[in-house]
């Protein structure tokens, strides 16, 4: 029996392009376009207020290399990124395995305890750090001083990164618990039950079964933190301004006060710009370099 | 039916809810632009409203919604806009052509002539209905007219029943006479109906920010701009800005030179406004003919001054407010001594006012302006060079005492780390006896004045102590910073913006005084009597400051002066010298560089 072979659409690209084209037009107007003009902006000098750019190349990113303040807040980003998170995957880690162990009574109850921040936004939950380390009146110092210990400038300079670090962990821990609890629940138990059988204690399996068992998910939530840890800008905002110091920037908070902050009373959109574009890069190497460790070595059950 | 189905069905439910109401409002929007005829009972006049002559003016202010000062704002801009609108509805140029009248008599008559079968069939109702009945019926019969284009007055007022159903024949009486009229548009006055409608945007201190998308695309573009003299900068810079002092196209007088039209309308604008005040309009941008134009109309400015708490003042022992620097240096330390916070403060707002206030009094604003922005340096081919110098005796003078304050512990420990507005709370709460701040202080810590007994907290304020060896005309001396506002040139109502301007002007700075303790740019203006403690210094002050370095060298302000002042302000220990040996470096680098353009 002859079967005919069905007509394909305009030649062997005609249908894959006529589904893909919806897919493609909004990916231009809503993201390649916008970037492209972005990339554009950040080479040009500019206020903002009148169609009039002027075009200076690469001037701006010469600007930022020279600008400490700059400097300066790309620290603090790398810094809320590696030093927040440790403690943040740690408090995630432990939250998860004492959650996923069904001897523990009211998993449920602490699981949305932990989870509570995540549903606030960030200006409320900032504010009420704010009062929380408030130098002056804040609950933290009282209680250092009802200790007869000496209060600690929470919000200064020198502080207050570490202070908000404290903060985001806070807020988010919660979603990346979900995420490894999920990724927990998903390693099938033989896996457990033959290394009981062997012999393992429990600290042994979480580390020689759980841990590489759950490489996939955590190196998703790794990803997750890292572009939130660079992006990271209205927890920042809400607990520093009005008047942040400009050692407690970060990247995405001065592209804010360059481009928009009335009481510089001057505008630099092409330096802002130059800033986000940036800082899209590092997030891209950074997102790349999680990719390849995760080719590198998948682990299927 | 399953939950995703509900879901579904309650949130196209809750849609096709606020579709409908805003189609129903935009029917009885349609409704209200319709011709309609107006009986006046009292006059037993019949009058004819032309559609209204929608005029829209868009106002976006610096102050957000529920600030004291929105809300006195808001109060007078309804009344503007009901008074503007009776004023333009009596004006010529609005009223309606002759050649016009009977075509709108005609549409609105032949309407009348339709309802009136029932409506005397429903005024024979109302006669023979009870007493207790005729009230709600007389009311209800207005309604139907008011449906048929046809307005009572005095129908939702008290009026007796009685009086509404007499009311009610006479306008019967005056529509059939009408309806047998053979020219009943030479019976009925045409009169314009206009509708002025401001459009408040109450967006916050970055109003400019907010509203930069529209004057890139021309679109939506304020005709009203409200914010600080300073900050509203760059629409000057970009030419957005209509200059006050030119007259427009067509016209001979300038705004400022036209009439004072809400307020005395025998003298010119200008003459409303405190000379210094209005003075102060003017932008010292690169533009040659722009830089002496007055673009911004000031409403209302504040002053920095030190407020006290008398209730401190006491306890220690002081009974007499500081004048000059050492006084006040005594009186910190007899606070000290007393166990007392002398002062407070968060650590980055305000700290560069003691800087400013210091300089002003011993080096003066003119010498700052020069060190800053440099004099020429005489030498062919070299760039400007400042003077005086950073390194001059007078700023280590001044900076020697921005520490004295740190290193003496005036401030109380906690000042660092605190973060506004944890200083004003503390101030009010009695833990320190003075803080630097803005006359808005008094407005922003009224709740807690009230609050707290008479017994912890009564807040004073006292000038800037003067300086001993400094120039005398510096210490006798104001600072006043202004906010107002500015007219926009892509604005679509620009004529009818700077009446509410003038308006404003006129009418609302009682309110603003007294019940907001702002001090207002208008001569005829009492001062707040909250500030009583500077208002004789700032009443005989022969001359008034304004601005700082933002205004005449913003990058240099936002890039080195002030990130570079606040590091020296907050540091544990800081050398003076070290500090004015790095400003002079960086200052000088910054005029090698071509000064702002160099920041480009």
């Amino acid at each position: 029996m002859i079967v005919s072979q069905p007509r394909r659409l305009g030649g062997w690209w005609g249908a894959p392009a006529l589904f893909l084209a919806p897919a493609l037009v909004l990916f231009a107007v809503l993201f390649a376009f916008p970037a492209a003009g972005s990339l554009y902006v950040s080479m040009c000098r500019w206020t903002g207020f009148t169609p009039h750019m002027e075009f200076v190349g690469l001037h701006s990113f010469a600007r930022l290399l020279a600008d400490m303040k700059f400097w300066n807040a790309l620290r603090n980003n790398f810094w809320i990124m590696g030093a927040g998170g440790v403690v943040f995957f740690a408090f995630a880690l432990v939250f998860a395995a004492a959650l996923n162990d069904r001897r523990l009574r009211g998993r449920k109850f602490f699981q949305t305890l932990i989870f509570f921040p995540s549903f606030i936004s960030a200006v409320g939950a900032a504010t009420f750090w704010k009062l929380l380390y408030d130098s002056k009146s804040g609950l933290l110092n009282l209680s250092l001083e009802g200790l007869g210990a000496s209060p600690v400038q929470w919000l200064s300079s020198d502080n207050a990164i570490d202070a908000a670090i404290v903060m985001l962990v806070w807020a988010e821990v919660g979603g990346a618990m979900i995420l490894l609890l999920a990724g927990m629940r998903r390693i099938p138990k033989d896996y457990y039950e033959a290394a009981e059988i062997d012999g393992a204690s429990g600290s042994q399996q979480f580390f020689h079964v759980t841990v590489p068992m759950m490489r996939e998910v955590v190196l998703i939530a790794l990803s997750l933190w890292m572009i939130g840890s660079m992006k990271v800008f209205g927890f920042i905002q809400a607990l520093l301004a009005p008047d942040i110091n400009d050692r407690c920037q970060v990247i995405s908070t001065l592209q804010y006060d360059y481009a928009f902050n009335n009481r510089r009373c001057i505008f630099l959109m092409g330096e802002a710009t130059a800033m986000a574009v940036v800082q899209v890069a590092i997030v891209l190497v950074l997102v790349g370099i999680v990719r390849l460790l995760r080719e590198k070595k998948s682990i299927e059950y | 039916m399953p939950l995703f189905y509900r879901l579904l069905m309650a949130m196209l439910i809750s849609a096709g809810l606020v579709l409908t109401y805003d189609l129903f409002q935009a029917q009885i929007e349609e409704e209200r632009d319709q011709p309609r005829l107006v009986f006046d009972a009292r006059a037993g006049r019949l009058t004819l409203e032309k559609p209204a002559e929608r005029i829209r003016i868009i106002y976006a202010s610096m102050f957000g919604p529920g600030e004291p000062v929105m809300r006195v704002r808001d109060k007078w801009i309804s009344r503007f806009e009901e008074e503007y609108a009776a004023r333009l509805a009596a004006d010529p140029s609005y009223a309606v052509p002759p050649a016009e009248r009977p075509r709108f008599v005609a549409d609105v008559l032949h309407q009348a002539r339709q309802a009136l079968p029932e409506f005397r069939q429903r005024l024979a109702a109302l006669d023979a209905a009870g007493a207790g009945q005729k009230g709600l019926l007389a009311q209800e019969l207005a309604a139907w007219l008011e449906d048929r284009r046809i307005a009572v007055s005095d129908m939702d007022g008290d009026a007796p029943p009685l009086e509404r159903a007499r009311t009610l024949h006479a306008l019967l009486t005056r529509l059939e006479t009408l309806a047998e009229s053979h020219a009943p548009a030479d019976e009925v006055a045409v009169v314009p109906r206009v509708k002025v409608t401001v459009e408040r945007r109450w967006q916050g201190r970055w109003v400019l920010s907010a509203n930069r998308p529209r004057f890139l695309t021309g679109r939506e573009v304020p005709d009203i701009i409200e914010g600080g003299k300073t900050e509203l900068r760059a629409l000057v810079q970009d030419d957005y800005a209509v200059p006050l002092d030119v007259p427009p196209a067509g016209e001979t007088l300038s705004p400022l030179d036209g009439p004072d039209t809400w307020g005395r309308p025998e003298r010119p604008w200008r003459a409303a406004f405190i000379p210094s005040m209005l003075a102060d309009g003017k932008y010292p941008i690169d533009d040659p003919v722009r830089r002496q134009r007055i673009y911004f109309a000031p409403l209302t400015c504040y002053t920095y001054c030190i407020f006290y708490n008398e209730v401190l003042f006491k306890r220690a022992g002081i009974d007499r407010r500081p004048r000059t620097w050492p006084e006040f240096i005594a009186v910190c330390e007899k606070l000290k001594a007393a166990g007392i916070n002398p002062l407070t403060a968060d650590m980055e707002a305000y700290g560069e006012v003691w800087m400013m206030w210091l300089i002003y009094r011993a080096v003066g604003p003119q010498a700052w302006e020069r060190t800053i922005t440099g004099v020429p340096s005489g030498r062919p081919g070299r760039p400007p060079i400042s003077d005086p110098p950073w390194t001059d005796p007078r700023y280590r003078g001044v900076f020697a005492q921005v520490r004295l304050l740190r290193d003496c512990g005036y401030f109380d420990k906690a000042f660092a780390g605190s973060a506004w507005p944890a200083a004003q709370r503390a101030f009010a709460s009695g833990s320190a006896a003075m803080m630097i701040n803005g006359s808005w202080l008094v407005q922003e810590l009224g709740g807690y004045e009230e609050a707290a007994s008479a017994r912890t907290f009564k807040l004073n304020c006292f000038s800037f102590p003067q300086w001993p060896g400094g120039r005398p005309q510096d210490q006798t001396a104001a600072f006043a910073g202004t906010c107002g506002v500015m007219v926009c040139r892509q604005g679509k109502a620009t004529r009818h913006a700077i009446e509410l301007v003038k308006y404003l002007s006129a009418r609302d700075h009682p309110d603003l005084v007294h019940e907001n303790a702002q001090i207002s740019c208008m001569k005829d203006a009492d001062f707040p009597p909250a500030l009583a403690g500077v208002a004789d210094d700032f009443l005989s002050a022969p001359l008034v400051y304004s601005g700082d370095p933002r205004d005449y060298a913003p990058r240099f302000a936002a890039a080195v002066l002030l990130p570079t002042y606040v590091e020296f302000f907050l540091a544990e220990s800081a050398s003076v010298g070290k500090f004015l040996a790095g400003l002079e470096e960086r200052s000088t680098a910054y005029l090698d560089n071509g000064g702002e353009r160099g920041y480009e």
